[in-house]
């Protein structure tokens, strides 16, 4: 038999390897082509549903008479006004006849246009849709323009206004919060919301088997929800507790004929169901992108977009380039990299580029550990925020895009004590307080008390290299003062155990933020026990009473004063090292219009429109 | 065969047994349980309260505890784990909470196109550079070839990936490649070409990062063999014998010097699906490697041990494929 591979073999070969990837690519074509088909079947259900809507809405008119309508969807009836009041006996009520309407609005523009998509980056794919589940800050943004919650925060006066509800009512006590749903909301696929979605969400919430253990820590105080007809929902509580309104009143409304489940390990499971009464549709979501399409039926005003895509990209360099080829329309850059393209005037006359704190932006602080002999007493810990040069570590290191923090408030925040000013970088102050405080400077060139030298180890995520080069400045700085202290980088679960079992002399972290937060998981005396997040055993007693008190408060104004007291009693014990806030920055593509911040919110997506001129996208 | 085949099917149980204990233990013994996902990435810690449900939560998923909260042992820990995966129940992610298979099977495809055809490419230029420069063996295209490849092998991929996207997909320098993805935003309009061709235009980049580290390896390889073939006394005879060279070199040796070759791409097939930690960390491609990456990161146990798995059973059986493809390749092989 001859064995040899021949020419006729090779062309044989070729051939058949030929016949297959062509079958592959037909396979491929065909599929592509099934897809596509799909896309269109649903285009056209959805233009059937839009046909179905202004079918019923003609119908209406017929019944009902011709209603006058702006362009932005707002009735145009003067006679209804917005009612914000106290009554007499106590009862706030709150009741908006129409949504509120973003300030800077961008409806009434000249040039004016719906259309164009925007393109944004997410960063990291998230890791489940699934509300209440996901936990990732890109799912949360993915939800906020698909889902709507009773109440929205307004940017600029920070209040929570009536959104999907009408009014809400709270009672003097604070025990009992009524709201009135609006009776035009309604989810997209065309239910109305009602009050039994409502409840249908707290239950999900409130649900043990439901994923969503740090979310439902919040509704404990919860004593029961009711909803009494279809559109009025009472929540009660057991408490009276400050933030009663935000708590219920931000719970994500998920339409029960559509999430209905059976076994709650279902209702985590569905990670890529996301239906709501919000502007955008979920459309897709696959390996390089998620999309979401404009909601047809949406109650509100018309959203500008027709869709709105997030996509990928963690490389921070990756993420600007694709930003400068065009194909992100914002990028929120690092701090590198906003120092170096605000200096080209081609670059900042060619796009947007904003710079803003906002009041929710969190803190990164040092924490002692206040059990160590060494971190014991007020003298110490404030010679060692003396030693370090805030304002140099925020021109240094963070190229001046940061706030210096005088506490665990933010400045923006109405919570914040303005009249306390951060303490400032003195080194022979610092010496003079530690002399004070008893430390001693031995032979070893190292300050001794009580026979025990001045060392000491600080922990912090391996994963930052920006928290690394602080820790090495000020392990510089303290050495000078006769300080050993020893850089720890540990692998951020690591780290979290160390910290739960108290192993550690101090560390570096951050804390998220909040518009107005409650310190008593930080801080309460009650919070070092188990794990607590008071890790640093701060234990005042004034302090637990003043934050008991602010707890119950519902006055705002008088709640304010109360946590301004708390602050300086922080502020005193210095149980932190208190460091900076670090402000947002964001590049936005110059097609885009009527970007500027908002309040204190920064620039907001929804004002966002490209004039018909510059669309992009069809 | 048969009975040799069985034999070594057989073996491969208590060698898949080992290497997933060994696994098991050391993920087990890591100190830091599973973060969930928003606090590992917000890099935040919860509240009390929260934090302790979730533990118990993932104490009872991992069967790190009993149904009444006690502690079960690792042994035991293992044997649960081993019951469920016999029975055909892949693990289900804490942090995706969505089934290891389907995750797998969302990233393979991705994955696993990119490797095959940086395989390809790797393949098509170093066979013929091995071949040409044992041929030129000490003339100066064998020595710069093998130069320049291993200069390009000993390039770090971390900062070549940085670097090929810093200019060639930088509207700044050269904007001839997008700089992350594997399709533009508005494929939805694309016929099936242009969609094919959007795709194979993105992975440009990562293929690039992907293939030239491995020229100097194969290449090497084969040269060395060609060379080391050239000597044996069947060239001589062939010589001998009057053929002409290219039919000696071609029929005879360049074949023979294949038979290394095997070895070498069984070995590589379990990387083939393993995907690339760095280039798909640069290049942002949600593959097999991100995944294996994220998991770790995050401590989530089911993700890491059924990928481990998954790739132990692909490592022996390519083993096996080596053994089986020796012998078909050269009859003289036999296994008893």
């Amino acid at each position: 038999m001859d064995n040899r591979f021949t020419l006729k073999d090779f062309i044989f070969t070729a051939l058949l390897l030929l016949i297959i990837g062509a079958a592959f690519l037909a396979m491929g074509q065909f599929n592509y082509v099934n897809k596509q088909v799909i896309a269109l079947s649903s285009q056209i259900k959805t233009l059937n549903e839009q046909q179905l809507a202004q079918t019923q809405l003609l119908q209406q008119i017929v019944r009902h008479g011709l209603r006058i309508q702006s362009g932005t969807g707002q009735t145009a009836k003067a006679t209804q006004k917005d009612i914000r009041e106290t009554l007499p006996d106590g009862t706030r009520y709150v009741c908006y006849p129409n949504p509120p309407l973003l300030p800077h609005n961008p409806y009434s523009l000249s040039d004016y246009a719906r259309g164009d998509w925007l393109v944004e980056n997410l960063g990291e794919n998230p890791r489940t849709l699934t509300p209440f589940v996901a936990r990732d800050v890109g799912a949360t943004v993915v939800q906020g323009w698909v889902q709507e919650s009773l109440l929205s925060r307004d940017p600029v006066t920070l209040k929570w206004e009536p959104w999907l509800a009408r009014s809400y009512r709270v009672s003097p006590n604070g025990l009992k919060i009524t709201f009135k749903i609006r009776r035009r909301a309604c989810f997209s696929n065309g239910h109305p919301v009602t009050a039994q979605d409502v409840l249908f969400s707290y239950n999900t919430m409130m649900n043990p088997g439901v994923d969503d253990a740090p979310q439902r820590v919040y509704l404990n105080d919860v004593k029961s929800c009711r909803a009494v007809g279809k559109h009025t929902v009472i929540f009660t509580f057991k408490h009276p507790y400050f933030k009663s309104l935000e708590v219920v009143g931000g719970i994500s409304v998920l339409p029960e004929s559509v999430y209905k489940f059976k076994k709650a390990g279902d209702f985590n499971k569905r990670g890529r169901l996301l239906v709501g009464s919000g502007p955008y549709m979920f459309d897709k979501w696959t390996s390089g992108e998620i999309v979401l399409v404009r909601n047809p039926r949406y109650w509100g005003p018309l959203p500008t977009f027709n869709r709105i895509i997030y996509r990928f990209i963690q490389n921070p360099q990756a993420a600007l380039q694709a930003f400068l080829g065009g194909q992100l329309d914002t990028d929120p850059p690092e701090p590198s990299q906003w120092v170096k393209y605000i200096k080209q005037p081609k670059f900042t006359q060619s796009h947007h580029c904003y710079k803003f704190l906002t009041p929710a932006a969190g803190y990164e602080f040092v924490c002692w550990n206040l059990k160590k002999p060494e971190f014991k007493d007020r003298l110490t810990r404030t010679a060692l925020c003396m030693l370090v040069d805030r304002n140099a570590i925020i021109k240094t290191f963070l190229y001046g895009l940061a706030q210096p923090i005088t506490g665990p408030f933010n400045p923006l925040s109405p919570q914040n004590n303005p009249k306390i000013k951060p303490i400032a970088y003195d080194p022979a102050k610092a010496r003079v307080l530690l002399r004070r405080a008893g430390w001693k400077m031995g032979s070893d060139g190292i300050l001794h008390r009580d026979g025990k030298a001045f060392k000491f180890q600080i922990l912090l995520p391996s994963r930052d290299p920006l928290i690394q080069k602080i820790c090495v400045y000020m392990k510089q700085q303290f050495a000078k003062a006769g300080i050993d202290m020893s850089v720890q980088p540990l692998e951020f679960s690591v780290m979290i155990e160390k910290i739960d079992n108290r192993q550690f002399s101090s560390f570096f972290l951050g804390w998220s933020g909040g518009i107005e937060n409650d310190p008593y998981q930080i801080w309460d005396s009650a919070c070092y026990a188990d794990k607590g997040s008071n890790a640093g055993d701060f234990d005042n007693a004034q302090a637990d009473k003043l934050i008991s008190e602010g707890r119950r408060e519902m006055n705002t104004a008088k709640r304010m004063a109360i946590w301004h007291k708390f602050q300086a009693i922080v502020y005193r014990e210095q149980p932190y090292m208190f460091l900076f806030t670090s402000d947002a920055l964001m590049f936005i593509n110059q097609r885009f219009h009527n970007t500027a911040p908002v309040g204190k919110f920064g620039p907001l997506e929804a004002n966002w429109f490209v004039p018909l001129k510059l669309q992009k996208y069809q | 065969m048969t009975t040799y085949i069985i034999r070594r099917l057989l073996l491969m149980i208590p060698t898949l047994l080992g290497m997933t204990f060994m696994l098991f233990a050391v993920v087990r013994f890591a100190p830091g349980l599973t973060t969930g996902g928003g606090q590992f990435s917000a890099g935040i810690m919860q509240s009390r309260q929260a934090q302790k449900q979730e533990q118990q939560i993932m104490e009872r998923r991992l069967h790190l505890v009993d149904k009444n909260g006690h502690p079960i042992n690792l042994a035991m820990q293992y044997f649960l784990w081993l019951k469920s995966t016999c029975e055909g129940h892949l693990g289900t992610s804490i942090v995706y909470q969505e089934p290891v298979l389907t995750l797998i099977e969302q990233r393979l495809p991705v994955t696993l196109t990119i490797n095959a055809i940086a395989m390809a490419v790797i393949y098509l230029v170093s066979l013929p550079g091995g071949l040409i420069t044992a041929l030129n063996q000490g003339r100066l295209i064998d020595r710069g070839y093998g130069f320049f490849s291993l200069a390009l092998y000993s390039l770090p991929v971390i900062w070549l990936g940085s670097t090929v996207l810093g200019f060639f997909a930088n509207p700044q320098y050269f904007n001839w490649f997008p700089s992350a993805g594997l399709h533009s935003t508005n494929t939805q309009n694309m016929t099936f070409f242009r969609y094919i061709a959007d795709y194979l235009y993105h992975i440009v980049l990562p293929i690039v990062c992907s293939v030239y580290g491995g020229f100097a390896i194969l290449s090497k390889q084969i040269r060395g063999s060609i060379l080391e073939n050239l000597q044996q006394d069947y060239v001589r005879t062939a010589r001998a014998k009057g053929l002409p060279e290219s039919t000696v070199l071609m029929r005879h040796v360049f074949r023979n010097s294949l038979l290394n070759l095997i070895t070498l791409t069984g070995m590589s097939l379990p990387g083939l699906l393993g995907g690339s930690v760095i280039i798909e960390q640069i290049f942002s491609i949600n593959g097999m490697g991100r995944l294996a990456y994220t998991s770790t990161l995050s401590r989530d146990l089911p993700v890491i041990q059924d990928l481990a798995l998954v790739g132990s059973v692909l490592t022996l059986l390519s083993y096996l494929a080596v053994d089986i493809c020796y012998h078909l390749a050269d009859p003289r092989v036999i296994y008893d």
